[in-house]
């Protein structure tokens, strides 16, 4: 039952680093940061489903699923947007002095 | 639980993440990615989790994307880099890291295998589930979760939402915002102008029953900001700018990051704890009723100014930019 | 009774909203420029989200959960053609700039 959601979980987080190692593009890179980011979000949650159980909304009917992965799940989500935009205004800003968003071409800082 | 649905979902998740990464245009990219986004919302919604469903699509597929066309329409004119360089072998380029993330993957996979099946709730978690009403007073499990028992992690997490803005105000500060664009037609501003007390509306009900039903003040905070971009795409950038200015949405951040400080420093003067709820003397109130869950409403409320003032605040660092770019 | 009959005319709103659905993403697939596939996008899905809300009224089971439906009908009507419309607008105007004014 939850295996599916593991199995595509783990795709959506390799997806996510292949793109990261590969892709020169700048905005490709941070695609594959927000693809890892989902697939660990998708894995949490998945792990929080328990069969037969309810939102975590009280009353509760029956028994309820696990709150605590959701609480971290939501924090992740936050996080997430704001280190996305901040990646977005350092390419914003490289792009203005190197003309590029092409990842090989940032070396200024290279030692 | 209708497991075959699931399925498809998931299906559509991996192909349409698939997709965007294989797209050589990145405008393409992005609106795939952000169906995605929807996608996994609608399974979280499935799984059960309502308060992660609503910030799913609220931020990661409706601010992200926003933020993501912000950058790339700055970008444009740069030109598009080939996706794998020349000079370096392609063994090196490809595959190579499509056999470490496909031996990643099986370990992974391998990993959480034996995780999977039948699975009960842990102590903790069935502590929260069952004492959260008699001892935060709250209905939302998850909502007392964020802002009681881990009420000092959420202080963290908003001290990272102040650093980003931060992040992002100095890295692109320099440059004044000109007032150009006159928005878009005058059919779109009166239907926008019909539809922002409602928007408004579900973003305050959203942050002020927080405590009751899915949501909060990230996610009322979220739908806050998202009225400032729309009124920013609608009727111009120098519309919302004009109204409320940059220098007031710094003092709503600091004010919301105050009052979380204060209502924490308020256990400690009762002597119950940094952040504690209801041994400091908030009142449990009756359950289920808009004033109740103790010092919960106030951390909403403080929450989602925060996120809404940063969130918007970002998005107009951004665009000021833009609009230099094009002078 | 009448609630089964209500149920039976929900499911025939909702097929015809996975029809009105499935022409859209035709329409878009087929169709040659940006003010044809809106065209056919923006009826289409108009008619299919709101055919497929309505289709769901009968199995909500509360009234308020009802109302929600129609708010969220309501919402997509105000808001779809409004959207359609700066879209094809932005086209036309972008249009004229590459044809040089």
């Amino acid at each position: 039952m939850s295996i599916m959601g593991f199995a595509t979980a783990v795709f959506l987080f390799c997806l996510g680093l292949f793109t990261v190692l590969t892709r020169r593009s700048a905005f490709k890179t941070v695609i594959g940061l927000m693809l890892m980011e989902s697939g660990v979000l998708l894995l949490l949650v998945s792990w929080a489903y328990i069969p037969g159980g309810g939102p975590p909304i009280l009353p509760l009917q029956g028994t309820g699923v696990d709150p605590l992965p959701h609480a971290l799940t939501l924090t992740a989500i936050v996080i997430g947007a704001c280190d996305i935009a901040l990646a977005f205004a350092f390419i914003m800003k490289l792009e203005r002095f190197e003309k590029s968003v092409d990842v090989d071409r940032f070396r200024r800082l290279r030692g | 639980m209708n497991v075959s649905l699931l399925a498809v979902l998931y299906l559509f998740i991996a192909v349409t993440a698939l997709v965007a990464v294989l797209l050589e245009d990145l405008l393409s990219a992005f609106i795939t990615l952000s169906f995605t986004g929807v996608l996994m919302a609608t399974v979280f919604a499935l799984l059960r989790a309502p308060d992660v469903a609503l910030t799913q699509a609220i931020i990661n597929s409706g601010l992200v994307t926003s933020l993501l066309l912000v950058a790339y329409s700055q970008t444009r004119k740069t030109p598009h880099p080939p996706e794998v360089c020349d000079e370096c072998p392609s063994w090196l380029q490809v595959k190579v890291p499509a056999f470490v993330c496909s031996v990643l993957g099986l370990l992974l996979f391998r990993g959480l295998y034996s995780l999977a099946g039948e699975r009960s709730l842990p102590e903790a978690s069935a502590h929260y589930l069952a004492r959260t009403l008699e001892e935060t007073g709250a209905l939302n499990v998850v909502g007392a979760l964020l802002l009681d028992y881990r009420a000092f992690d959420t202080l963290g997490e908003t001290t990272v939402i102040f650093a980003a803005v931060s992040g992002v105000s100095i890295l692109l500060s320099g440059g004044k915002r000109v007032h150009s664009g006159h928005g878009l037609s005058y059919i779109v501003k009166r239907g926008m102008a019909l539809l922002t007390p409602f928007i408004l509306l579900y973003a305050a009900s959203i942050l002020f029953l927080g405590h009751l039903t899915p949501g909060g003040g990230f996610q009322g905070g979220s739908v806050f900001a998202t009225v400032a971009i729309l009124m920013c795409v609608v009727y111009g950038t120098g519309f919302e700018a004009s109204r409320i200015s940059s220098k007031s949405k710094e003092t709503l951040e600091a004010g919301g990051a105050i009052l979380f400080v204060l209502v924490g420093l308020l256990g400690i003067a009762w002597g119950a704890g940094f952040l504690s709820n209801l041994p400091a003397p908030f009142s449990a109130g009756t359950p289920g009723s808009l004033l109740s869950a103790g010092s919960m409403p106030l951390l909403n409320i403080a929450v989602g100014l925060k996120v809404g003032a940063g969130l918007s605040s970002i998005f107009y660092a951004m665009i000021k930019i833009l609009e230099l770019e094009d002078e | 009774m009448s609630l089964a009959v209500l149920r039976f005319t929900g499911g025939l709103c909702i097929a015809a909203g996975v029809f009105f659905s499935f022409a859209a993403v035709v329409a878009i697939l087929r169709f040659p420029d940006v003010y044809t596939r809106l065209h056919g996008s923006s009826k289409a899905l108009s008619g299919g989200a709101v055919l497929i809300l309505l289709g769901a009224l009968p199995y909500t089971g509360t009234a308020a959960g009802a109302m929600k439906l129609v708010l969220i009908g309501a919402f997509f009507l105000v808001s779809n053609p409004m959207a359609s419309h700066a879209i094809a607008r932005a086209a036309r105007k972008r249009e004229k700039e590459e044809n040089g004014q």
